[in-house]
């Protein structure tokens, strides 16, 4: 691919977009909220959902993978959209190792990758650990050119470390991604995605008393329980991942600008000779929120 | 100064310590709380206060819109009933920065004197939450205060942000690079990436502030007030509100809170300039919001 490819490719997505959605649905409460926003978009024909991909997210691979599948399963069943449970996959039951390893999630990203019939690139929005993406480029490098990985992962270049959990939790993959030349949007946690916080007073506000995807929602955050809630301060929460389905909806609310992919490692190496990414600085929280609360309260 | 001594009042505040706070309240909301979580965070022996001087803005004129400023101070004064405060409330600007003749306000006189009442182990700190006009004014008058102060100035944008655009840094662009020349001790707080994701709601406000102690209640009902006239809970653009300036109230109260390192001082212009020469600067990086917020919900309404 050259770099004039690359960079037609990293164009902010236009009108309705083919996405699969890679996510660790359990391993925090954000990727519940990334689905649900998701799957009701694309009922209302905002994007072309498919595929939703269960990733690992520990250092039980092949438990957490199970966990985090079902999980998507019961988001499913709760928005009583089970249609779409044809299109959820298992990924993969372990770490990267640089052999490529098949899953139901890897097959299928090759073969919607694949498929002529679609116009412009597959966005594969990964709000988990690059595990699938990585196996699905290393068993079929030629769907570098027909995707756009769309990844939450690391903080900013200036942050002075990497350490985030996606990037983290499979750091060979995260190694392969940024070094395969694919088409990146890189969208780091801090201080960007960061921003995109909430409360549970805002919460109750707009999703109290609306539908059961709402419930499940309100109650996941109420009975939150990670280390950065603390006692005596005024938790709030970032909902992440809806980041990343927002992004390939409305681009136009992240402030994104081309830059050379860093090299991997616990700070960010910068290589100015390296291929271009495109990276977020910034976001609009309030209308990637109100989008959100829309969506998930409007059925 | 010598790089050592800069480096050494840069070391993080060990309070109580005296802050003068450079304030334009009118134009915006998070002044506001900013100037009743310092006077609540004093009442209660967290930090001394010497002085409140008003920034302009908000026009017609400058001297107008720094009278409005003044109000607005002493409007947050009258609410918690605190008059004693009203004796070291100040005057500012009625032009902007002139190097050659800088004027001399009420609030640059107050300024010069409460810095030389301190010393570079015991600095006065300077909050800026408005413009620098009456910074630089002082510095410039009486360039020895710079060792005996620190100014922990909220504004700007981060180093790596495409620009340094912001309202405090701009209002007055020849003050901010005085300023930023002068080798003055400076904490810099950035609106983006780091004072915007100080965000909050109606929501969190109401289940925070809702109970409040009775002589705290006016300001708390103002406070409310205040926010929610620019809030709507059904529009885009407003379902959420940015509290920027009690990120300088906090720095002096719990500095453990602020991600901050030293960096070169930046050349001051749209675009940030770099000289890797030049003297030293702490940068913040990030503030522990729900730290913050807990703590100022805390003052105001107990």
């Amino acid at each position: 691919m050259t770099e004039y490819q690359r960079v037609a490719m990293l164009e902010p997505p236009q009108s309705v977009v083919s996405v699969i959605l890679d996510t660790d649905a359990a391993a925090e409460v954000d990727d519940q909220f990334a689905i649900a926003y998701a799957v009701r978009c694309a009922e209302l024909g905002e994007l072309k959902l498919e595929g939703i991909h269960a990733s690992l997210s520990d250092e039980n691979p092949a438990e957490s993978l199970e966990r985090n599948y079902q999980e998507i399963l019961k988001v499913l069943d709760i928005m009583h959209l089970e249609k779409y449970k044809e299109i959820s996959f298992r990924g993969c039951t372990a770490k990267y190792t640089g052999e490529p390893m098949m899953s139901d999630a890897v097959n299928n990203m090759i073969r919607v990758a694949r498929d002529e019939s679609r116009e412009g690139p597959l966005y594969v929005v990964t709000t988990g650990c690059g595990t699938n993406v990585a196996n699905a480029i290393q068993a079929a490098p030629d769907i570098k050119d027909k995707i756009v990985v769309v990844w939450l992962a690391g903080n900013s270049l200036h942050w002075n470390n990497t350490m985030e959990c996606n990037l983290w939790t499979d750091t060979k993959a995260g190694e392969f991604l940024l070094d395969c030349e694919v088409p990146l949007v890189l969208l780091p946690a801090y201080n960007v995605v960061s921003e995109l916080r909430t409360t549970i007073y805002e919460l109750e506000y707009y999703l109290s008393d609306k539908n059961d995807i709402c419930d499940y929602l309100l109650g996941l955050v109420r009975n939150y329980k990670g280390p950065e809630r603390k006692e005596g301060e005024a938790w709030s929460k970032v909902i992440w991942d809806v980041a990343g389905v927002a992004y390939v909806m409305h681009p136009y609310w992240f402030a994104t600008r081309l830059n050379p992919t860093p090299v991997f490692g616990y700070n960010w190496i910068n290589d100015p000779g390296r291929h271009l990414m495109r990276l977020c600085d910034n976001l609009k929280r309030d209308a990637i929120y109100m989008s959100l609360f829309e969506k998930l309260g409007g059925c | 100064m010598t790089e050592s001594k800069r480096v050494e009042m840069l070391e993080l505040p060990r309070g109580p310590v005296s802050v003068i706070i450079d304030t334009d309240p009118h134009c915006e909301t998070d002044d506001h709380f900013a100037l009743a979580y310092a006077i609540c965070a004093a009442e209660k022996g967290e930090m001394k206060i010497e002085g409140f001087h008003a920034d302009f803005s908000g026009g017609p004129t400058i001297e107008e819109g720094m009278k409005k400023n003044y109000d607005c101070v002493i409007n947050i004064i009258d609410l918690l009933n605190l008059p004693k405060y009203r004796d070291i409330t100040f005057y500012g600007p009625t032009r902007k920065f002139d190097k050659e003749n800088p004027e001399i306000t009420d609030a640059v006189k107050n300024m010069i004197r409460v810095a030389n009442n301190h010393t570079s182990e015991d600095p006065v700190y300077v909050l800026g939450i408005g413009g620098g006009t009456t910074i630089a004014s002082a510095l410039a008058v009486a360039p020895e205060i710079a060792d005996k102060m620190v100014l922990v100035w909220l504004g700007g944008n981060s180093l790596h942000w495409h620009s340094s655009m912001e309202c405090n840094f701009w209002r007055d662009p020849a003050a901010s690079e005085f300023i930023f020349d002068s080798g003055v001790p400076m904490v810099m707080i950035p609106a983006w990436n780091v004072t915007i994701q100080l965000k909050t709601s109606t929501f969190e406000l109401d289940h925070y502030m809702k109970e409040r102690v009775p002589e705290k209640d006016a300001v708390c009902q103002f406070l409310l007030d205040r926010f929610n006239r620019g809030f709507d809970p059904e529009k885009v653009a407003s379902c959420s509100g940015t509290i920027y300036d009690i990120g300088a109230i906090g720095y002096v109260l719990h500095p453990e809170w602020f991600k901050t390192r030293l960096i070169t001082t930046p050349i001051f212009a749209y675009h940030w300039g770099s000289d890797p020469y030049r003297h030293q600067m702490r940068i913040c990086d990030y503030i522990n919001r729900d730290a913050l917020y807990m703590d100022m919900f805390n003052k105001l309404t107990k």
